[in-house]
């Protein structure tokens, strides 16, 4: 029997399992976003469904494993089950007004869900795969979903590999199909609506509805066809999990608040799911979710829900998964890209954060807590400046060889060029019209790439010139948020003040 | 006059960034089309393959085990290893077997590959050892008739995640420990994957190995007619 044959009756029915698993994640992503859904519109819950359903499916995953139950495909669905009814019963009991689900809503969102997987399923997509794809983003989920339990023997598996990302690629050996190519990509569809949605938002500040609908349109067809995007969103491993998670902290954080003080619970759920989930997507995803909270702490909401939906669950996150690796399982692989000392800076930062947002923020030094859009950039500009004095040629060597791959296109297309014209034309138009105000934006974009030049100089080796040296792919999430803010700055849009 | 112009500039203010869009977009479409796919490693499946293998793997051999893992999903492969622990072989064994840590991973690797990937495993003594497999006339035969699906060096690098025999007390937790294996298995020599796809539909498999950790893996049946043959 050829190859070819065989293959084809090994893939019996994996095809629609997988569009199957993507339509029900995303009903049940908008069934989650119907418990507050008069907070947010159609189009919204539409678009966020996917994220949501296979955030909150991961963020299951989690703590299944994080609390040592079995994690199985019988564990998993009643979980999601259990905990999608018990979501329904306390609002209910709350007395919050439980509005019949909308069932058209509903149906036209299967609907569009199903002939999307179709297509992100059907392999006119294509995908980047590298060794790293075969055993850590999929032997390692298969052995994961198999044991059913962290274990010892995972070893580097457990220190290299974000538990988020096992999790998510254990979808296909959970559900009986081989590859989570499909879902992948219809992460991918998603992120560019949601895209084109929050900047046509944006624009609409200041715009007019047909400049911000062709403005929108275009800047997500330039993300969608740039080389920068897609090696990313291509290609099966963490990567753009990692970027689409982090665009979706900013976005819905910087529209969480309809008026001051008052936050769309229905976000704050999301963002809560969102955050959980990148924190634990790669190794270094805590230092980003912290740094996220930072940022959202210069908006105007509480200390109580900066601590209640988004410090709490992410310091609960990490410590858990800490606690596993070096308090239960004694894991010590001779190479791994996390280790214990590591693990303890990181909650050494958590409970840092921790400090700042009860004892700190709103009370103390509020002059300054004024200025934290401006701060949070200068700080880790500082950082740098600090690791460049401890190890100037290491650091210098990651410049350069970061330079060197956006010139020579490794996964970069002609990107680097397009954001220094973008940028070059902001400072222009800062200067003409005196737009010196640093907003939410600026400070995420500017905040995550010093943030990754730091987490690059930490990771211990230096840069290597090459698509797939993993400080050129960690660059490389960034690139959505670069467009994003680029766009906000040179529409005028975004100008207004945390 | 002077309205006109204002007209102009007020237009080219307003499509001045939807315009430099679509030619960034333009430049975009070049780039992908010229140069993105000789960038990266791009693949594409299709509908009838929805596995991590494609068929242009077999011809220079790559990950033989993406393939493996889907083809022993639903099936029983017997082998033959008994799991000893690393202890037992520190202090000796059958007298085929030298002092050597490296015996450890020769006895068990394949087995723990195939004991945490196949639907159902059996450990089997009737299976061949390394050592009869390597003393065998059926080798050479199965090394040209099997198809060679490629060097096992990684299957049995990351094989690591299956081995749950670990010492408790620290003293010899690196033996299942990745850079371990890594250590063994890279840049040394190839150890290689082969399989008989005579009848693919058999539910029931025989993997045996010899001490150069080759493979060998065959439905029940190809394996009785090989072991008749060989009794003759």
């Amino acid at each position: 029997m050829s190859i070819d044959r065989l293959l084809s009756e090994i893939s019996s029915g994996y095809y629609i399992r997988q569009v199957l698993v993507i339509t029900l994640l995303t009903g049940y992503g908008f069934l989650l976003l119907q418990i507050f859904r008069q907070e947010i519109s159609v189009l919204w819950q539409g678009l966020l469904s996917f994220p949501a359903g296979l955030a909150f499916y991961a963020v299951t995953g989690y703590v299944l494993l994080g609390t040592g139950i079995r994690f199985c495909t019988v564990s998993v669905t009643a979980a999601m089950l259990l905990a999608l009814t018990g979501m329904f019963l306390i609002t209910k009991k709350r007395g919050q007004v439980i509005l019949p689900i909308d069932r058209r809503g509903l149906c036209l969102i299967l609907l569009a869900s199903l002939l999307a997987a179709c297509l992100c399923c059907s392999g006119l997509l294509s995908v980047i795969l590298e060794n790293d794809s075969y055993y850590y983003y999929s032997e390692y989920p298969q052995v994961l979903v198999k044991e059913g339990h962290w274990k010892f023997q995972m070893d580097v598996y457990l220190t290299d590999v974000g538990p988020v990302a096992a999790i998510i690629n254990a979808l296909p050996f959970l559900f009986g199909f081989a590859n989570s190519f499909g879902i992948q990509h219809a992460l991918n569809i998603s992120f560019l609506g949601i895209f084109y949605l929050s900047l046509y938002e944006k624009l609409r500040e200041k715009k007019d509805k047909r400049s911000s609908v062709l403005l929108s349109l275009l800047a997500a067809v330039f993300l969608a066809t740039s080389p920068a995007f897609l090696t990313t969103a291509k290609w099966i491993m963490a990567g753009e999990y990692f970027m689409i998670f982090f665009f979706l902290i900013m976005v819905l954080g910087d529209r969480v608040l309809r008026s001051p003080g008052k936050p769309e619970t229905a976000l704050l759920l999301a963002l809560t799911v969102f955050n959980i989930s990148l924190c634990m997507i790669r190794q270094e995803g805590i230092l980003f979710s912290l740094f996220l909270i930072i940022c959202l702490s210069a908006k105007e909401l509480s200390n109580r829900q900066l601590v209640l939906f988004f410090w709490m669950p992410a310091a609960a996150t990490a410590g858990i998964y800490y606690a596993w690796l070096y308090l239960i399982l004694h894991v010590r692989p001779d190479y791994s890209f996390l280790t214990a000392g590591k693990a303890l800076l990181a909650m050494g930062a958590s409970a840092a954060v921790g400090f700042y947002l009860v004892c700190i923020r709103g009370r103390v030094l509020l002059r300054i807590q004024e200025k934290l859009l401006y701060l949070i950039p200068g700080m880790l500009a500082a950082a740098n400046m600090l690791l460049l004095l401890l190890d100037h040629k290491r650091y210098l060597t990651n410049l350069y060889m970061m330079l060197m791959n956006i010139r020579l296109r490794n996964g970069w297309g002609y990107f680097g060029w397009f954001f220094a014209l973008g940028c070059l034309a902001v400072f222009y138009r800062m200067l003409r019209k005196k737009e010196w105000k640093i907003t939410f934006t600026d400070t995420v974009m500017l905040g995550e790439l010093l943030m990754m030049l730091c987490a690059i100089w930490a990771r211990g080796p230096v840069l290597q010139l090459g698509i797939g040296d993993s400080g050129n792919r960690v660059l490389l999430t960034a690139v959505p948020v670069m467009v994003y803010a680029v766009i906000l700055r040179l529409s005028g849009s975004g100008q207004s003040s945390s | 006059m002077e309205a006109n112009f204002f007209d102009v500039k007020k237009c080219i203010k307003r499509f001045l960034l939807p315009a430099l869009f679509l030619v960034l977009i333009l430049i975009n479409c070049f780039s992908l089309v010229k140069e993105f796919p000789q960038k990266v490693p791009l693949y594409r499946f299709d509908l009838s393959n929805q596995t991590m293998y494609l068929p242009e793997y077999l011809e220079d051999g790559r990950h033989p085990d993406a393939f493996l893992r889907e083809f022993v999903r639903d099936k029983k492969v017997k082998f033959y290893t008994e799991f000893r622990t690393y202890e037992s072989y520190r202090f000796g064994g059958e007298p085929e077997y030298t002092e050597n840590k490296f015996q450890y991973y020769i006895d068990n690797n394949y087995g723990y590959f195939f004991r945490e990937f196949s639907g159902d495993y059996e450990i089997d003594p009737g299976v061949p050892r390394p050592y009869t497999v390597t003393h065998s006339e059926n080798t050479e035969t199965w090394k040209n008739s099997f198809t060679y699906l490629g060097p096992s060096n990684d299957m049995l690098r990351y094989s690591f995640a299956a081995n749950d025999d670990h010492d408790m007390d620290r003293i010899l937790y690196y033996k299942n420990n990745y850079f371990h294996y890594a250590w063994n298995y890279m840049g040394s020599y190839e150890r290689r994957a082969y399989i008989s796809l005579d009848d693919p539909d058999a539910e029931t498999w025989i993997a045996c190995w010899d001490l150069g950790e080759n493979l060998y893996l065959m439905s029940e049946d190809r394996f009785n007619i090989e072991k008749s043959r060989e009794e003759k």
